[in-house]
């Protein structure tokens, strides 16, 4: 008897998960019953879904603060982002409550979670991977964003601001040598910014010259010799700090006594000259709207005579 | 097996682990001459001193063969050492060829602690030591003294139970990394390079830091050489011949945990060596303890001090993780070994 109970059990068991299992695999019928956009008066504003920190920069940069409905776990700029519901990141998507929304819009830094994507596509909701790695494609990623998005002047008036703004920096330090730069991703293992990464064009077009130029890919892991060798001028750093407006110079000078104490370090000219630079991560490596930002931070601290 | 038979072998692997390591501080990716090289440590040395002149040579280069090579080989040396020291003991004590310093769930503990520091952005700094050395350090005696308690019962600690307790929090601490590193995507690079382990960035401290843990602790196992080789005749032949079974095998597992925090703690997790080289050294000099336990240690120096090299100047300036290295180079000599020792019979 209590054999058949549990077999009768397990049966039931198995048919449900059975059923659930197809109703899962089905998201696209359960789209198209929905309309998109629940509410007729409001269908004329774009709904929004920004996956990616640096897009959803651009996004409030447009004046689309009211079109976005959901953000990336990230993003954290402006501070108004972080009121917005956090639906996770481009590597770990909400996916149930991302369709549930309905956006018409989904923008994604990189298709690394090529799965979600397509289930996302497959419930008629439009994709849209933003993945600039060029300042140039920064521009251009902002312009396509206007297209989509119905704001095209803005748009057109905002890079054209940057592309300005852009201009008169490089100007300033055209007739500069450029100087050797060393930008720290990481301690220990020692981590850099190599030729491939948006921190070494922007380091270049600063008038830097990235000491790490030869290495591999965009963030390598450097050798420590190397570093000494070359012997840059300037170190930056992203000081690990949870929040870096309210970083205490207490806090910062602590952290380049710990780069000044480490072995060999005191060969270095901008170890002994004392230019470690921290910056504000986001702004150096976040490829959106404020790039040139970053670009006149690393100028700025590279040439200090020309500004 | 009498001592004697074996001392050729030591003839042989000290002078060698001597070549390796002159050899190792005369390349680099910085561009130094080997002789450079030579004649800066010599310059270092009391008495030779005043023989050699190095007022040609830059202040950086000296700095970099004194303060970051030097210190980088000798760590590495100390890492091999103390965790093939470990794994050799391992697998005699728990009479299983699978074991090494990391079976009782050291690695993932330390794993642990390391993501913990990263992902807080701890960046405090001790005696030059930081903060994810530190919670390495804490998060394998975490969790070997976890497993400990699990797999004992009354005073015994039978050694299935040590083994699967040891899998079975592995396995948790794992899970819990992955969470954190889920819930901190931002920082997973950081992580991953972290458990390949690497020497980067090290120096004469971190050598100071683990020099003493692993002559001390190496001493204490080989004093238990001869329990060790008792026990694999058997555990209960072991009680009857007089060995204290129980004591002994809590002082190898604490003597052992110790060591490999240490190691941990400075260089991340370095897979294979302690695994590996006990094997291919037994294959070397048989399975005496009180010559294998030695003869492990200075074999795995010089085995990590290689590919530690190698991982600095394969590719200079970008420098890869060593415990890449050690599986890549380490296993098909390994299975070339394995076949040439089935075929002998």
């Amino acid at each position: 008897m209590y054999k058949k109970q549990s077999k009768i059990i397990i049966t039931l068991f198995i048919t449900m998960l059975l059923m659930f299992y197809i109703t899962a695999c089905a998201p696209a019928d359960h789209s198209e019953e929905q309309p998109s956009g629940s509410d007729l008066a409001e269908s004329e504003i774009l709904r929004i879904v920004s996956l990616s920190p640096s897009q959803t920069e651009n996004l409030f940069a447009l004046g689309l603060e009211e079109s976005i409905i959901g953000v990336s776990d990230y993003c954290d700029y402006p501070e108004e982002a972080m009121n917005k519901e956090k639906l996770g990141s481009s590597w770990t998507i909400n996916l149930e409550r991302v369709i549930e929304l309905m956006p018409d819009l989904v923008f994604v830094y990189g298709e690394s979670h090529a799965e979600a994507l397509e289930q996302i596509k497959a419930a008629g909701i439009k994709v849209v991977n933003i993945e600039p790695e060029t300042v140039e494609s920064v521009f251009e990623s902002i312009i396509i964003t206007g297209e989509l998005t119905g704001k095209m002047d803005e748009a057109n008036e905002i890079v054209g601001e940057l592309r300005l703004e852009k201009q008169n920096l490089l100007e300033k330090v055209s007739e500069r040598t450029p100087i050797p730069v060393f930008y720290q991703v990481w301690d220990e293992p020692l981590q850099t910014a190599g030729p491939e990464s948006f921190i070494h064009e922007l380091m270049t077009l600063a008038g830097g010259d990235n000491i790490a130029k030869d290495a591999e890919g965009a963030y390598p892991m450097y050798s420590v010799e190397a570093l000494i060798e070359n012997n840059p001028e300037i170190y930056f750093m992203p000081p690990h700090v949870s929040d870096f407006e309210s970083m205490t110079e207490e806090q910062a000078e602590s952290i380049r006594e710990e780069v000044r104490s480490r072995p060999g370090f005191d060969q270095i000219k901008a170890i002994k000259e004392n230019r470690i630079e921290l910056l504000e991560p986001n702004i150096a490596s976040r490829p959106g709207v404020r790039v040139i930002q970053g670009l006149r931070a690393f100028a700025e601290a590279m040439h200090p005579e020309v500004f | 097996m009498k001592l004697l038979s074996v001392k050729p072998y030591f003839y042989i692997m000290i002078p060698m682990a001597a070549v390796v390591m002159i050899f190792a501080s005369s390349t680099g990716a910085a561009n130094i001459s080997a002789g450079d090289a030579f004649k800066i440590i010599a310059s270092s040395i009391p008495y030779i001193r005043e023989l050699i002149d190095v007022s040609h040579i830059s202040d950086s280069a000296i700095s970099i063969i004194l303060f970051v090579r030097l210190p980088r080989i000798i760590l590495a040396f100390l890492v091999g050492y103390g965790l093939s020291v470990v794994g050799s003991s391992m697998q005699g004590m728990l009479k299983n060829p699978m074991a090494d310093p990391f079976i009782i769930g050291t690695s993932s503990g330390a794993a642990l602690g390391a993501a913990l520091a990263i992902v807080l952005n701890l960046n405090q700094t001790f005696l030059g030591f930081g903060a994810v050395s530190g919670m390495a350090f804490l998060g394998a005696l975490l969790s070997t003294s976890i497993v400990y308690q699990l797999a004992r019962t009354g005073s015994r600690v039978p050694v299935t139970t040590l083994l699967l307790a040891g899998i079975a929090t592995g396995q948790f601490f794992s899970a819990i990394l992955s969470f954190v590193m889920v819930i901190a995507s931002r920082d997973v690079s950081s992580i991953i390079y972290w458990t390949m382990g690497s020497f980067s960035a090290r120096g004469w401290n971190h050598v100071l830091l683990v020099i003493i843990p692993m002559v001390l602790g190496s001493g204490l196992l080989m004093i238990h050489a001869r329990d060790l080789n008792l026990l694999l005749i058997g555990e209960e032949t072991a009680q009857n011949t007089g060995v204290e079974v129980e004591k002994v095998k809590i002082v190898i597992l604490i003597v052992s945990t110790l060591m490999t925090a240490f190691a941990v703690s400075v260089s991340g997790i370095i897979g294979f060596v302690g695994l590996i080289i006990p094997h291919i050294t037994r294959m070397v000099v048989g399975p005496d303890h009180r010559v294998l336990i030695p003869a492990c240690g200075i074999m795995g120096g010089i085995f990590l001090v290689m590919t530690d090299t190698f991982s600095r100047t394969v590719i200079a300036p970008t420098e890869l993780p060593v415990g890449v290295l050690t599986a890549l180079a380490g296993a098909p000599f390994f299975i070339y070994l394995l076949r040439k020792a089935k075929k002998m019979e």
